[in-house]
């Protein structure tokens, strides 16, 4: 009866056991993808618990970039406002820009508060960190009330100096260099 | 190295170690870096990939400490480098 079956469904039963096995398979990757997603889970909770460890840093914005969360964390005392950019990928270089909070005196007299930008540690190029930092601070910064965000372009970065220029005037930074092309500086009116 | 010139050091310490170098050695910048390196005792490719903000964005505790003995710059600057440069330990 069971060999008459066989062969009366032979066909279906070939149907059926492929199904089964397409399922099996499909459940295990289902089951890796799981265990990989709860590791993932994990990596990230004690990334964001590393970061809200610090009591001056915040989370202030969320990127997704190629299957990577990037965090952008604000670093806010009286004196500075920085950022960082946290994620899975980034363990030694943290691409980072620091500002020094300062004010515009006429005499004695305060005029603006504006921001100075220390240094810019994009640390990997053409992969948009540099612009996820920098529209964060200027976003932040205009929230906060600052005039205005300048820097200096120092020699140390010459060999980029061209990068750099249209890096900060897509931004709509005011980007002017010196005559041998040694410095420059840049400037960004943030309430005009 | 014969003097010991001052420099006035900002906040950036990239440029405050260049300004240091090429302040005190008087040749070109990849020949400056590598006699300071060489007089301190310092990697020559440590510090010049940490100048020029690639690869290297951190300082060991040992290299940070090193750096600010020669450089002796101002406290509230060597705590702001601190901040900026000074690699943390990830725990994460």
């Amino acid at each position: 009866m069971n060999i008459i079956f066989r062969i009366l469904f032979k066909k279906q039963l070939q149907d059926i056991n492929n199904r089964i096995f397409k399922l099996e398979r499909s459940n295990y990757n289902m089951k890796n993808q799981i265990q990989n997603l709860k590791c993932y889970n994990e990596e990230y909770s004690k990334l964001v618990a590393y970061i809200l460890s610090f009591s001056t840093y915040s989370i202030y914005d969320k990127k997704v970039r190629n299957d990577s969360t990037i965090f952008v964390v604000k670093d806010e005392s009286k004196k500075d406002l920085n950022f960082y950019l946290y994620s899975l990928n980034y363990r030694r270089n943290i691409p980072r820009v620091f500002t020094e909070k300062k004010i515009k005196y006429d005499g004695d007299i305060p005029i603006y508060t504006y921001l100075y930008i220390d240094d810019f540690l994009a640390v990997e190029e053409n992969i948009g960190n540099g612009s996820i930092l920098l529209n964060a601070l200027i976003c932040c910064a205009k929230s906060l009330g600052y005039y205005s965000i300048i820097g200096w372009l120092s020699p140390v970065d010459r060999e980029h100096f061209d990068k750099l220029e249209y890096f900060y005037k897509k931004h709509g930074f005011e980007v002017n260099f010196s005559e041998n092309k040694n410095e420059g500086n840049i400037k960004l009116i943030l309430n005009s | 190295m014969a003097k010991v010139v001052k420099v006035e050091f900002t906040a950036n310490m990239r440029f405050s170690i260049y300004l240091y170098i090429k302040s005190n050695y008087l040749y070109t910048d990849d020949q400056a870096i590598k006699v300071f390196a060489f007089d301190n005792d310092l990697s020559f490719q440590m510090i010049k990939n940490f100048i020029s903000g690639k690869n290297e964005t951190y300082l060991s505790q040992t290299d940070f400490d090193k750096i600010c003995s020669i450089l002796d710059p101002p406290l509230y600057i060597k705590k702001r480098w601190q901040k900026m440069y000074l690699v943390k330990s990830q725990l994460f």
